[in-house]
């Protein structure tokens, strides 16, 4: 008979041999993946927070600046604003520029560099390199075109016994942050980039980023020496604008997104694009009432950059790059927005930029039941 | 420091736990640390206005984040399921392979279905806070365990003791 509360309570111990894999930790942007499997000791978690909230306020000091003070709600509220809203790098380091500054090169759907797609998810990989693990560090150079990147290392070839390295990042011969990289290929973009490696980059400078091999992952977690065998592949990715971005070929059917519950639950609603302008925004209004969490859900079916707002304040953005489906969703506690006041009604708003098919959008609320909404 | 004593003491103390929580939500130690770490920072945003113990307001926080972390992944990359290290046989090794089973069966579960289990079984919420957590009626909190369940190939009445439910 199993127990699933005693099997949970063992899946989540660090020295279960269920837990997971080390390498995810090159997916970990700012955290020290030198101990990603366990979790990192309380004050460096303490230490990494302090960072992304200081990330966070230096953010609202430049929206501030610019002028676009109702984003101030929407980053007070953990919103990831679009990006052509956002005022300044997500890692308040440097403005984004609008393009790369490196040599025009023309964009080509599903081209490689070396085992990694050139373009992925938001991202163009402008940087890449190999080397045996037994060489101990992979390193590449380029020109710095956005401070906005993303880094993936990829290491397959590792014996059967160890399911990943760990490592750190090297730019230009600092170590930056710690990370890992297993023989799962992945290019999945982290939210909040990677502020430790931007931190170290200048737009225009030529870097030099490596990835370091410290130890592996053996069985049961056990941290062990790193292995000779394996290769280690290293990848950097700039931001691309999605005007820029090559979308793959369109397929001969789109389907329809499905509503995915919460337009569905009680006192929900379901918007629905318009079926001759996708690009037409779609609005609906609500009573904002204390004491309820609202929830707001985009989910298209074609690329484009989606985004809800609360009477004009951003909320939340999708950015879609493929006919693949997905969506995204954000739910608030009434009262964690402020500057919406109690039993006011409230424009929603959905706009899909760039859509060329249906997409839905969705707004549910339900009665919050620990006091704080 | 730019945090307030209580949330640092909350992190420092309270955090270990949530940690496990994400990583039950993500199957993925580091995906668990940085979704923790984006639950704490939204928390810390309304930190001055939580009066009573702010664990449930940072778990809320923290499944809302997988949420929007699971929408934009699910069609296209949630296979969190990683092929566990053999263990040597023992005498247990039939029950070990049923719990094995039952973990990798759980990560082939939809997103929505699995944070339901983790609260009601790992976090021993009721059912209504379940529902309040994920911003779901209690009817959808126990149709999505049933299905849960009943994908796991488990039986309810014999995973959960009487004065847990």
């Amino acid at each position: 008979m199993i127990d699933l509360t005693e099997l949970l309570e063992e899946c989540s111990r660090a020295d279960s041999p269920a837990a997971g894999s080390p390498a995810a930790g090159a997916r970990a942007a700012g955290s020290r993946a030198g101990s990603p499997v366990a979790g990192m000791p309380a004050g460096e978690r303490l230490a990494a927070v302090e960072r992304r909230i200081v990330r966070r306020r230096r953010r609202r000091v430049a929206g501030a600046g610019l002028g676009v003070g109702a984003l101030i709600v929407a980053v007070t509220a953990g919103i990831v604003l679009p990006r052509g809203a956002e005022p300044a790098h997500r890692s308040g380091v440097a403005a984004r520029p609008s393009a790369p500054a490196s040599a025009p090169v023309r964009a080509v759907a599903g081209r490689k560099m070396g085992p990694f797609a050139e373009y992925a998810n938001g991202y163009r990989v402008v940087a890449v390199a190999s080397a045996p693990v037994s060489a101990g560090r992979a390193t590449t150079s380029w020109t710095v075109g956005s401070t906005d990147v993303q880094v993936f290392v990829y290491c397959p070839g590792l014996p059967g016994s160890v399911s990943g390295l760990y490592g750190d990042l090297i730019v230009d011969g600092s170590s930056s942050t710690g990370t890992g990289c297993n023989p799962e290929l992945h290019q999945d973009a982290v939210e909040q980039g990677w502020p430790n490696v931007a931190e170290d980059l200048t737009v225009g400078r030529t870097a030099t980023i490596g990835f370091q091999v410290g130890d592996a992952q053996g069985p049961g977690s056990k941290r062990v020496a790193a292995p000779k065998q394996g290769t280690i592949y290293l990848a950097v990715a700039e931001r691309v604008p999605f005007a820029e971005f090559p979308l793959p070929p369109r397929p001969a059917v789109v389907h329809p997104p499905k509503p995915d519950g919460i337009g569905t639950e009680p006192g929900g609603q379901i918007l629905h694009s318009d079926a001759a302008d996708p690009q037409k925004t779609q609005t609906t209004k609500i009573i904002w009432r204390y004491g309820y969490d609202y929830s707001l859900a985009i989910l298209p079916s074609t690329p484009g950059i989606y985004t809800v707002a609360l009477d004009g304040i951003p909320m939340g953005t999708v950015e879609t790059y493929d006919y693949r489906g997905g969506g995204k969703g954000w739910t608030y506690g009434a009262g964690t927005l402020p500057k919406i006041a109690n039993g006011r009604t409230v424009t929603v708003t959905f706009t899909a930029q760039y859509a060329t098919g249906p997409w839905i959008g969705e707004v549910g609320s339900v009665r919050s039941t620990n006091g704080h909404g | 420091m730019v945090t307030s004593e209580s949330f640092a003491e909350f992190v420092t103390q309270r955090s270990a736990r949530l940690l496990r929580t994400a990583y039950l939500l993500t199957r993925d130690w580091a995906y668990a640390e940085d979704l923790l770490q984006t639950a704490l920072v939204r928390a810390w945003s309304a930190w001055s206005r939580i009066e009573a113990d702010p664990e449930p307001y940072v778990r809320r926080v923290l499944v809302n984040a997988y949420s929007s972390w699971w929408r934009r992944r699910w069609r296209h990359a949630e296979q969190p399921v990683a092929e566990l290290p053999d263990r040597s046989a023992t005498d247990e090794s039939d029950l070990a392979d049923e719990r094995r089973r039952v973990w990798l069966a759980m990560g082939r579960l939809p997103p929505r279905q699995r944070a339901v289990l983790v609260l009601r079984y790992f976090e021993d919420l009721t059912e209504a806070q379940v529902a309040g957590v994920l911003g779901v009626s209690v009817g959808t909190v126990k149709s999505q365990a049933s299905r849960a369940l009943a994908k796991l190939r488990l039986d309810e009445s014999l995973t959960l003791e009487e004065s847990r439910r």
